[in-house]
């Protein structure tokens, strides 16, 4: 089949969303687009004007990859679709004017989304980074960016109460896709708030810790506990007469006994080095 | 020297310009002679003595714009196809003595002219000329393969890089550099190699392609031990950037402290240190740090002093009008998203200082102290900052009150001790590390006859010495 035919189906598919069937025909796709060059925009393949729009086919091709890989919840190939892409929305000239609002800030949005869920911060500020300074972008007067910047700074103030406001009522989220990630996201969250709790208190009733988990107060105790043990790693929890008991690790400081051995170990390196300055 | 010429020169006429430019002449064959010996001898010692010269000469090339073209066509031989190329860029030659050259033009003199050259036509602005002759001094350098080349085509690579970046189109020099540093790497032309890592890592970080400078830095080793000082300190600087965007804050901050320390103590880095020192402040900040003071002193740090003073009072309202009114100046620093991260530091020191004075206070209070939304995110952004380690406290939910914990005598823990012993363990390294790179200058011809068989040896066991000793020459 030729590209033009294979492209027409792929975007039938996805109007009609049959996204199981578009990720099948995306394959031989690509390796069309491989035939062509066009997978990858180089300096070589981006002087004429024709090319230039063909390579735009092949940014929406892949930005269908994207967004039917997530909605079949597979975000290995979410990911690396997004990887494929992402040279082109880099690309001056195929993507030389503003984005705002547009498929592609959707796009970059969800991936931000799907690394702060991952709980790979770090890459998410790579990501942020380019955006902010990319003169194609306006983060804070995009509707679909400014979603994941906020979630990302009310998680690290320890704000929660926010983006559980966020993320509880879909009418919040700026599109449809944004759901994928709510259960990851609302999971992320409570190990988060898990995590804080038993730093920092040293008993707490249960129904209490249950509504800061955001937890429903009519689930058992039963419940509570498997909640608990599977999905935060709670193990030094102790329930006890409707409380929690927090066992405490102490001794931040270390072991408060001088460690003699260290010191002579030192000192003894420290004169070797002198002897060997005089 | 230079500056004597400089002085003389508002003083005298024009008449005495002629004169002048045949004496820059005479210098600038003269210190052929340096290449020649570089290129003989092949110590690349030689050369980094003549580009100490380089920053007056381009002054005076500028204001004697006839000098060049001469040299140029006095040095070439007519024959020489690159000759026309060179002069069709240049102002005419003074004089047109037609004496057939018949020595061949060495490497190291056909490279330092075009160095000359490409610098001329940056200073000049002759951008578009400059960007003209890229792609002729790649293939020139293509061309040759000797070890005495090494600084040259360091420097050479800098003024391509820094060309492509006035005309803004730093992508399409990538593959070439990429390539070179491939080709140097193989032929240990450490000089080259280093230089090329901290353009290319420049190029993608002008372009905020983090992702491909971290690519970058996996795959190469940096030559540190065997490249001048400038090409360190930069690689450093560049680095921290690097960890400070991926929130590795504590290697940003030995790197950005490190390059600082390397700074060549000369009146033209003064912009490298403010850059680094607006990165430091930065970092310091990130990491809960408040900076010292005295870092404030020099340039214009203004803004970056207010964000400061937002931070250390915690105060997010001074915080965000900071932010507002110094934007372009973050900005152009290239540091705003790093200062936008500050905004949950100045909470969370908001609420050291409230920990520190009070032994007990409800939430709501702190709630109203920090104009933080409502009681109920006061609980988790307090928990969180315990969980954080920023305070020693505990929440006692029932009654909605914060307790803090008492604060433990730091004399009695081991602290003080391991800080104490960090210190002396650097200064020791910082001593060996200037014991060995000490370099002992061959003074008159006797003894330059009997250095010569022993430096190899000197430079071996220097070499292996430091591959030896596990020095950490920062520390922190």
């Amino acid at each position: 089949m030729s590209l033009q035919k294979l492209t027409a189906e792929l975007y039938n598919l996805f109007q009609s969303g049959d996204y199981l069937q578009c990720q099948q025909i995306l394959a031989p796709i690509k390796i069309e687009l491989i035939a062509h060059d066009l997978l990858v925009p180089t300096l070589q393949n981006t002087t004429t004007t024709d090319s230039i729009n063909d390579l735009k086919i092949s940014q929406r091709i892949l930005e269908i990859g994207v967004l039917s890989s997530l909605l079949n919840n597979d975000y290995q190939s979410f990911e690396n679709y997004f990887g494929q892409l992402r040279p082109f929305l880099t690309n001056s000239k195929i993507n030389p004017s503003k984005n705002l609002n547009t498929e592609i800030t959707k796009i970059i949005s969800l991936y931000l989304i799907y690394l702060l869920s991952k709980g790979s911060i770090s890459k998410f500020h790579i990501e942020l980074e380019y955006i902010y300074n990319s003169s194609n972008f306006d983060v804070s007067n995009d509707k679909y960016l400014k979603f994941p910047i906020m979630l990302e700074s009310n998680l690290m103030e320890g704000n929660y109460i926010k983006i559980w406001n966020l993320l509880k009522n879909d009418a919040n989220l700026p599109c449809p896709e944004f759901k994928h990630f709510i259960t990851t996201l609302t999971n992320a969250l409570r190990f988060e708030i898990a995590k804080s709790i038993e730093k920092t208190y040293t008993k707490i009733p249960i129904s209490n810790c249950k509504n800061l988990l955001y937890l429903e107060q009519e689930i058992s105790d039963r419940q509570f506990k498997e909640i608990l043990n599977e999905n935060l790693q709670t193990d030094n929890w102790i329930i006890n007469d409707g409380f929690i008991y927090f066992n405490k690790f102490e001794n931040n400081y270390g072991n408060l006994n001088v460690a003699n051995g260290d010191i002579i170990e030192n000192v003894l390196g420290y004169a070797e080095q002198i002897e060997s300055i005089i | 020297m230079s500056q004597d010429v400089e002085m003389n020169d508002v003083e005298k006429s024009t008449n005495n310009n002629t004169d002048q430019s045949y004496d820059l002449i005479k210098d600038i064959e003269s210190s052929f002679s340096l290449l020649n010996k570089a290129s003989t001898t092949f110590d690349n010692r030689y050369i980094s003595k003549l580009f100490r010269e380089l920053g007056p000469l381009r002054k005076q090339l500028v204001k004697h714009e006839q000098v060049l073209p001469t040299v140029i066509s006095e040095q070439y031989p007519n024959s020489h196809q690159s000759k026309q190329i060179l002069l069709n860029l240049l102002p005419t030659p003074i004089s047109t003595t037609t004496k057939e050259i018949d020595s061949k033009l060495i490497p190291e003199i056909e490279l330092y002219l075009v160095l000359l050259t490409q610098v001329y036509l940056l200073d000049t602005n002759q951008l578009s000329n400059a960007n003209d002759l890229i792609p002729h001094i790649i293939n020139l350098m293509k061309s040759f393969n000797k070890r005495s080349l090494d600084f040259l085509q360091s420097k050479l690579w800098f003024f391509i890089s820094r060309t492509k970046e006035l005309i803004s189109d730093l992508s399409s020099i990538r593959p070439e550099l990429l390539y070179s540093l491939r080709t140097a790497t193989l032929r240990h032309d450490n000089e080259t190699q280093a230089s090329i890592i901290t353009l290319l890592l420049r190029n993608y970080l002008i372009l905020h392609d983090i992702q491909q400078s971290i690519n970058l830095i996996e795959k190469i080793e940096f030559p540190e031990h065997a490249v001048s000082n400038s090409l360190i300190c930069r690689f450093y600087y560049y680095l921290a950037k690097i960890n400070s965007i991926q929130l590795d804050y504590s290697m940003a901050h030995e790197y950005v402290i490190a390059a600082i320390r390397k700074v060549p103590q000369t009146k033209l880095a003064n912009g490298f240190i403010q850059a680094a020192t607006k990165l430091q402040i930065v970092i310091d900040l990130l990491m809960g740090d408040l900076p010292e003071l005295k870092v404030f002193g020099g340039g214009n740090l203004q803004p970056y002093y207010n964000v400061t003073k937002a931070v250390k009072y915690g105060d997010l309202k001074l915080f965000e009008s900071v932010l507002k009114s110094y934007e372009s100046d973050f900005k152009k620093d290239d540091l705003y998203t790093l200062i936008i991260r500050l905004r949950q530091n100045v909470i969370k020191t908001g609420i050291r200082l409230i920990s520190l004075s009070y032994s007990k206070i409800s939430l709501k209070d702190i709630c109203i102290k920090l104009h933080l939304d409502s009681e109920e995110s006061t609980e988790y952004i307090v928990s969180k900052c315990i969980r954080d380690g920023v305070i020693e406290a505990s929440i006692n939910h029932e009654f909605g009150y914060m307790h803090s914990n008492e604060i433990l005598d730091i004399y009695s823990t081991k602290l003080p001790q391991s800080e104490f012993d960090q210190r002396i363990k650097f200064c020791l390294s910082l001593h060996n590390e200037s014991v060995k790179s000490m370099r002992y200058p061959n003074d008159q011809e006797k003894s330059k006859f009997n250095n010569k068989e022993i430096e190899p040896n000197d430079e071996m066991e220097l070499l292996k010495a430091i591959e030896d000793g596990d020095l950490d020459d920062f520390m922190d």
